[in-house]
């Protein structure tokens, strides 16, 4: 009777486990308070999703098999030890199949692979902007220093921690570092580049919405490094040609 | 232990049997372990909540609370991967190796104590920078061009270097030892397929360290050069930055297998002692180490995936990172396979060893997921990524502790007491599930910073700070268990749970 509660609470306590991990799954899929937009993240949150799904099923398969093991063969009075117990002196025999192993390995590198086509289609995507995802390309240089972002746009114009571009509008963004290794990322973009002294990174995005969006540097760059935020501010392309001019010096 | 004469202290001092020295390993890498953990703690209250105040922070040395904080993180994973963890295997590999294979002692018992005597001095060294005015604080990565004089000019940096310079003198002896001891001094009738699985995973990881710390050793070497004689070596003008990135991760990244097998050898020690049933596909086992070992030299790229480089290269690595899934999804695997038909039962050492199971799985796939380039150019540099490392080094760290609880009796004479040890199994789970698990939300935020104002990432961090404590506390009474069984605990026997390898006799006459 011993055993069993001690079974039961570890049986409990791994069902909330499994429960705790699919909730922090599902919020792991976006970034909810801080916003989400542009094309890469409509791909980026697509391919999740499948692995997040694969994911899932398989640990739930492998939590599901564990516990029922350690229900089924839990010591009970009663219960004779099995008779290939290993004993002091005793080597004991080899014990396995070979085809549930290779059946175990092919199933892996199946499921593996299918996932890595998706990666390898998006890496591709992250690497260059297709003809007609929007109007542009607009190049800007972002540069980063201890502990600031600056960007210079095409026409010699410079703004510091805020990057202001219009929606709809391929941006090529050209990445690089005065100083430390830095990294450049927008979370609700699905971005990220490190900027690298003497190295030239380049990511591009394109976005629908209109908004305010944070920037962090994501790579330990020093004592200030939590103080290195920015904002991105995407506005229409009819108020980035017009109307900014005079608030942004642009 | 008991009593500290001129005597004892000598002998310790001068010990070169390989289970003293397996001992000293053991307490030493328990303080790295406490140093380790305190660090985490002084982190977690730091993050309790959005805009958190520094003032708390300011007492310490060095200029700034920021450059503080950043020390904290850099020495708490510094001290937990290369000083607490990886050696306290060491110590489980010291006092049992030997035993397993029948060897009288280690090849080389007196290069055995040099080790540790580096090893230890080498952890001390490291972190003595609070003291000496401010520790390390550019990360546990290193690196370039933040670790060159001109953005990091104090002793913090230099202090690490040496110390992992000693650490490395330590671990290439040590490798060198185990390898001559596990291939040629075995008992003449044990085949190499007969040796037990944790002497197994022993030989891989030492091969495995054998190959990646001269280059850490090298690159090492070339920083110090940097810092004390104006070589140039990581010079950005010359892409200095990529240069240290390859090296530092041609280590950094299988030293997490280093860390990780031979938890796995711990733990295919005890799931099938408390089954009652022998290891489920031994072979796979061991054919899957050599797979994982090979791999994992190759995948290093994966943590360099947004510096710019070649795209093919970063589709290739992330083929043969999804690749080593497969050899540590067998091994785990076969370890579940092992309860099937057993007769199972569960003390602390079990509970441990299958909480660490547990635990690992969850790492594992999370991991999967940081394998895909695509995916990791979001998640990398957020608290996504330390969930993940923290569930499967939160795994090795559950692992090693079943190790505790099932050779303490060897090391001992006397068990640990199974009240308290249920209390700090508990309090290590689901304290390691609950700091670990919000993380995992934290898709958007940067990792390493000590204030953040985005008030919607408070109640994660709350979560994970409560987490932490539990941990802390769980890990006090696991101190006290130490001390206490030590003198009072139950008298063990030769053979307290009814192991086969032959640390606990050679036959059953003996119980």
């Amino acid at each position: 009777m011993m055993e069993f509660n001690k079974f039961k609470l570890f049986a409990v306590s791994m069902g909330f486990f499994v429960l705790f991990i699919s909730d922090s799954a599902m919020g792991c899929a976006s970034c909810v308070e801080t916003g989400t937009t542009g094309v890469h993240a409509e791909k980026y949150d697509e391919l999740m999703s499948w692995y997040l799904a694969i994911g899932g099923i398989v640990s739930l398969l492998v939590y599901g098999w564990f516990i029922w093991l350690m229900y089924k063969f839990r010591a009970r009075d009663g219960t004779s030890d099995p008779e290939d117990m290993p004993k002091l002196g005793v080597l004991p025999k080899h014990r396995g199949d070979p085809k549930w192993t290779w059946f175990v390995t092919t199933g892996i590198f199946a499921i593996l692979m299918g996932l890595t086509a998706g990666t390898i289609n998006m890496v591709e995507f992250y690497e260059n902007p297709e003809e007609g995802w929007g109007d542009g390309p607009l190049t800007i240089k972002v540069t980063a220093k201890q502990y600031l972002w600056e960007f210079e746009y095409p026409n010699g114009a410079v703004t510091y921690d805020e990057l202001v571009v219009p929606i709809n509008t391929i941006v090529i963004l050209e990445v690089t570092s005065d100083d430390v290794w830095h990294n450049f990322a927008v979370p609700s973009l699905r971005l990220k580049i490190d900027a690298i002294p003497n190295r030239t990174n380049v990511i591009w995005f394109d976005a629908p919405d209109v908004g305010e969006f944070p920037i962090s540097c994501m790579e330990l760059c020093g004592s200030n490094h939590a103080d290195m935020v920015g904002t991105l501010v995407l506005v229409e392309q009819v108020d980035y040609t017009n109307g900014l001019d005079a608030e942004y010096e642009l | 232990m008991s009593n500290f004469n001129k005597e004892s202290i000598n002998r310790w001092l001068t010990t070169t049997n390989h289970k003293d020295v397996g001992l000293m390993y053991f307490f030493a890498t328990l303080l790295f372990g406490f140093i380790g953990l305190l660090l985490s703690l002084l982190i977690r209250i730091q993050l309790y909540q959005p805009n958190n105040g520094t003032e708390w922070l300011d007492w310490a040395p060095g200029d700034d609370s920021g450059a503080f904080y950043n020390s904290l993180v850099t020495m708490h994973g510094a001290v937990m991967v290369l000083f607490f963890v990886s050696p306290l295997s060491f110590g489980f590999a010291n006092y049992v190796v030997p035993l397993q294979i029948g060897a009288k002692d280690m090849a080389f018992p007196r290069l055995n104590a040099l080790s540790f005597w580096t090893f230890l001095f080498g952890g001390l060294v490291a972190a003595s920078g609070f003291v000496f005015g401010g520790a390390a604080d550019v990360g546990w990565t290193f690196y370039s061009p933040l670790t060159s004089v001109e953005y990091s000019p104090g002793n913090g940096v230099n202090l690490a270097g040496a110390g992992l310079i000693l650490l490395i003198i330590s671990v290439t002896a040590s490798t060198i030892n185990f390898i001559v001891t596990i291939l040629y001094h075995r008992q003449p009738d044990m085949d190499i397929w007969d040796m037990p699985i944790f002497t197994w995973t022993m030989l891989f990881t030492v091969i495995l360290m054998l190959t990646i710390f001269p280059v850490l050793l090298s690159s090492l070497l070339m920083l110090v050069g940097d810092r004390l004689f104006e070589t140039v070596f990581y010079s950005p003008e010359t892409n200095g930055s990529i240069l240290w990135g390859h090296l530092f991760w041609f280590f950094g990244h299988p030293e997490v297998y280093v860390v990780l097998l031979p938890e796995l050898g711990v733990l295919a020690e005890i799931v099938p002692v408390f089954a009652k049933k022998p290891l489920y596909g031994k072979r796979y086992i061991i054919y899957s180490l050599i797979v994982g070992t090979f791999l994992s030299v190759i995948v290093w790229v994966h943590h360099m995936f947004i510096t710019g480089i070649d795209p093919l290269l970063r589709e290739v690595m992330s083929i043969t990172t999804e690749l080593i899934s497969i050899p540590f999804a067998v091994i785990m695997i076969c370890m579940i396979a092992t309860l099937y038909g057993g007769k199972i039962t569960f003390p602390t050492a079990n509970l441990f060893a299958l909480g660490a199971i547990g635990i690992f799985v969850i790492g594992g796939v999370t991991g999967v997921f940081l394998s895909s380039a695509a995916i990791d150019y979001h998640l990398r540099g957020t608290y996504y990524i330390v969930a993940h490392f923290h569930y499967t080094l939160g795994s090795v760290v559950l692992g090693v502790v079943a190790g505790i609880y099932y050779w303490y009796p060897l090391m001992f004479g006397r068990l640990l007491d199974e009240t308290l040890g249920k209390l700090h199994f508990w309090g290590s789970f689901f304290g390691t599930i609950l700091t670990m698990t919000p993380l995992f939300i934290l898709t958007d935020m940067p990792r390493r910073v000590y204030v953040y104002e985005e008030t919607s990432w408070g109640i994660y961090h709350q979560w994970a700070t409560v987490g932490a404590i539990v941990v802390f506390v769980a890990q006090l009474l696991f101190l006290y268990n130490l001390v206490r069984s030590s003198s009072h605990g139950e008298k063990a026997g030769s053979n307290p749970w009814g192991g086969s390898t032959q640390e606990w006799g050679d036959d059953d006459s003996s119980t």
